[in-house]
């Protein structure tokens, strides 16, 4: 059924396209072009999920027993961190590859591996970030700015203004960080200016000693920052923010934007 | 760390943004207010327990592993779990859906025209207020959504067990789903925020 539906056939499969009652074929896909360019379908698909849904609640057992000390296990067994394929894949290759080359030959493949792993944690991390902004961008939102609120009312709240570093930035920007006895903490911007694509915002504690302090990495903040939950390291003493090529970097040689310690 | 008085709670979408930070609690709470839901329906699309948590176990494990394809914005989590659930199920068994088709087509001759949602409901006041909403389906309306929806068949294949036209099954799915949709948002079932949440 190569034919093409017109838009009020489209819209009669609505009903069984959300009970996922069509067959994966021409119609289908037809159906799903559709969804892409029609707002209004797209919203009544989700409408009669939710219908679905409720059909679905009534009268639900409860799920089987161990069910999820399984999925539990399942992720112990995977945990979606820091995993090194591409490392690994290098080092078994330089493993199998050149065994009988001298032995120059495998300490310089092992700082390979040992360099590319760093870049792949580097990679790694900046994925998770990635994974963290759009989760929060999507659905944080209003979330995040009434738990950073609330934590900012908390009596055991510790708050650092951060002020603009350079005399010449532009009025009003400023971040206050807001952090709880257990390290959830949150950044709230204000007038940050969005940056150039291929750049990105980047947060760092200060921890140590006031005279000598270390910067940790804290957050990659993306190129536009509002309101960001993030976890602050023991021991902190303030934060910065700087500009870095994006996905960020492991040290910072760039400017800072802004700075400031806890009152 | 998070108590898990503040994860009980904590709204579906500030779960799934603990998600994305690899908190298994928050996890862990999704799957206690939805699970029971998603393997009610995988089990009986798939009439087979081990399949159903085989389901759950993907669906919960996909949340985990890709939480931002949870999109607000179309829905509440638990419409998103169960279409996954649904989906998943789905595929599970329309590898061998011709010779399911045999079987219930046989089943329901069996058994007569009594392929009723409402005995299978139950629940509180949730179920009650569906059941209200059943009510004002026409049987032909409740049959072709339940075969299409529980029993994970097609359009077609619904139109086939039924001895309907594909179209007739179509606009039966559509109208009798808009109809259950304006009379739970009638009574507050659906439409302002998720009634199916325990407290």
């Amino acid at each position: 059924m190569a034919r093409e539906l017109t838009p009020r056939e489209l819209e009669q499969l609505l009903g069984v396209y959300a009970l996922d009652a069509l067959d994966d074929g021409e119609e289908r896909a037809q159906v799903e072009l559709h969804l892409d360019r029609v707002p209004s379908a797209r919203s009544e698909v989700a409408e009669l999920r939710e219908v679905a849904a409720v059909l679905a609640s009534s009268g639900s057992p409860p799920p089987p027993a161990g069910l999820w000390e399984r999925i539990e296990a399942a992720l112990e067994a995977e945990p979606p961190r820091l995993v090194l394929p591409l490392a690994a894949a290098r080092e078994t290759r330089a493993r199998r590859g050149i065994g009988i080359r001298v032995a120059a030959a495998v300490a310089a493949a092992s700082a390979v591996a040992a360099a590319t792993a760093a870049l792949v944690i580097t990679d790694e991390m900046s994925r998770q970030e990635d994974r963290l902004a759009l989760v929060e961008a999507q659905v944080g939102g209003d979330g995040t700015r009434r738990a950073a609120l609330a934590a900012m009312a908390s009596p055991q709240a510790r708050m650092a203004h951060l002020e603009p570093v350079d005399a010449g930035a532009p009025p009003g920007v400023s971040a206050t960080v807001v952090t709880m006895p257990g390290g959830d903490a949150y950044l709230m911007a204000e007038h940050l200016p969005r940056l150039a694509p291929g750049r990105t915002y980047q947060l760092w504690a200060m921890t140590g000693d006031h005279g000598d302090s270390t910067l940790l990495s804290t957050a990659i903040l993306g190129r536009r920052v509002d309101v960001v939950a993030f976890h602050a390291p023991g021991g902190s003493l303030g934060f910065l923010i700087t500009d870095e090529e994006a996905p960020g970097a492991t040290t910072s040689v760039r400017p800072r934007v802004l700075a400031g310690e806890f009152a | 760390m998070v108590s898990e008085q503040e994860l009980r709670e904590a709204s579906d979408a500030q779960l799934v943004v603990a998600v994305g930070r690899f908190h298994q609690g928050a996890l862990a709470e999704a799957y206690r207010r939805h699970a029971g839901a998603a393997f009610g329906l995988a089990l009986r699309i798939t009439n087979d327990r081990a399949l159903g948590e085989e389901v759950v176990q993907e669906v919960f494990l996909r949340l985990w592993n890709d939480p931002e394809k949870f999109d607000p914005a179309r829905g509440s989590l638990r419409a998103y779990l169960l279409a996954q659930t649904h989906g998943r199920s789905v595929d599970l068994v329309r590898s061998e859906s011709s010779r399911r088709l045999r079987e219930e087509r046989g089943a329901r001759r069996d058994r007569g025209a009594d392929y009723d949602l409402e005995r299978e409901v139950w629940n509180l006041t949730l179920a009650e207020q569906l059941r209200d909403a059943l009510g004002a389906l026409s049987d032909d309306e409740r049959s072709a959504i339940e075969l299409a929806y529980f029993g994970g068949h097609t359009y077609r294949e619904v139109a086939a067990l039924l001895d309907q036209p594909e179209g007739t099954i179509k606009s039966r799915i559509r109208t009798g789903l808009g109809r259950l949709r304006s009379t739970l948002v009638a009574s507050g079932a659906i439409g302002s925020g998720e009634p199916w949440l325990e407290s």
